[in-house]
C-alpha cells in the first residue's frame, strides 16, 4: 500500500478547524511541491454558493438526501482559480482533495466516486482524503485513489508521528 | 496572446508550465482546434469526442463564466485569460 506523509503542522490545522466547525464540514486541497504523497500545504475552501444552483441541486438528489441535509458540496469555480494561484506562485500542484463525513465513515460515498471520476483524469496523481466524525472523539483521516472507478486505500501516516493516522490519538 | 489557464487537476493534462500561450487566437472554436492540435492530452480532459465541453469542465474568461450556449460563438482578444476548472463536487 502507498503512503501519503501529512506534516504535522497540516493535520493539525485540518483537525482544529474541523472540530471547531463541526457538525459543518469542511473541504480543501493539499497542495504538493514535488511528490503527491508529500504534501506541503493544506488550503480550505471558504465559499460554497453554487451549491444552490439548479443543476447541482439535481446532481445532488441522484444520490440521496444531500440536498436537504445541507451536505455535500460544490466548490466555487472563482475560488478554485484563485487557489490554483497560489498553488503555482509557491511552486506547488494540487495534490489532494479533501472532506469531512460527519454521518458516514471515512470512505468515499458514492457520489465522491462519480463526481471525482468526471472531474478528475484517470493518470492525475491526486488521491482523496476524508475525515469522518463518526465517532466525534476520535475522527478518522483516511486516503484514497480512485481510478477508473476503483478505490484503493494509500495509508496516512502524519510526518511527525511514524504511525498511521487512524492509530493516532486524534485522527 | 491568449493565455490558458489548466486549473488544479486538469494541470495534470498540460505541458509543465502553469499556462498555456497562444498568439493570434480569435475565438474559442480556433484555440479549442489548436489545443486538439497541439496539447492533446489537455483537450481530451476538456472536451468530449463530440468538441463540446464536458459538464465536469467550467469554462471562464477573464473570471466570468462562459455559459454552454455562449461557448460556440466566444470571441476571444488579445490578452484574455481563458481558464478551464474542473467541477468539483463531493459529499
Amino acid at each position: 500500500m502507498e503512503t501519503v506523509t501529512i506534516p504535522e503542522r497540516l493535520h493539525e490545522k485540518i483537525l482544529r478547524r474541523c472540530r471547531t466547525a463541526y457538525p459543518n464540514q469542511e473541504r480543501g486541497i493539499f497542495g504538493a511541491a514535488g511528490d503527491p504523497l508529500s504534501p506541503t500545504s493544506f488550503r480550505f475552501f471558504e465559499s460554497n454558493s453554487s451549491r444552490l444552483e439548479r443543476e447541482s441541486k439535481r446532481l445532488f438528489s441522484q444520490y440521496g438526501p444531500y440536498y436537504q441535509d445541507h451536505k455535500g458540496f460544490v466548490a466555487d469555480p472563482l475560488e478554485l482559480i484563485a487557489l490554483d494561484r497560489q498553488l503555482v506562485a509557491a511552486g506547488e500542484r494540487m495534490a489532494g482533495l479533501f472532506h469531512v463525513h460527519i454521518d458516514f465513515p471515512a470512505v468515499p460515498s458514492r457520489l465522491d466516486v462519480d463526481t471525482f471520476m468526471r472531474t478528475t483524469p484517470t493518470h492525475a496523481s491526486i488521491w482523496y482524503a476524508i475525515l469522518s466524525f463518526l465517532d466525534p472523539e476520535q475522527p478518522d483521516l483516511r486516503a484514497f485513489w480512485i481510478r477508473e472507478g476503483l478505490v484503493s486505500e494509500v495509508r496516512v501516516v502524519i510526518a511527525s508521528r511514524g504511525t498511521p493516522a487512524h492509530e493516532g490519538e486524534a485522527a | 496572446m491568449i493565455v490558458v489557464e489548466p486549473i488544479l487537476s486538469l494541470r495534470d493534462l498540460a505541458p509543465a508550465a502553469a499556462t498555456i500561450r497562444f498568439e493570434s487566437v480569435a475565438s474559442f472554436a480556433e484555440l479549442r482546434g489548436i489545443l486538439k492540435a497541439e496539447c492533446p492530452g489537455l483537450y481530451e480532459g476538456v472536451f468530449g469526442p463530440d468538441g463540446t465541453l464536458r459538464d465536469s469542465v467550467l469554462l471562464f474568461v477573464n473570471q466570468e463564466k462562459v455559459g454552454a450556449d455562449e461557448i460556440e460563438c466566444l470571441v476571444l482578444a488579445d490578452g484574455d485569460r481563458v481558464s478551464l476548472v474542473p467541477a468539483i463536487v463531493g459529499g
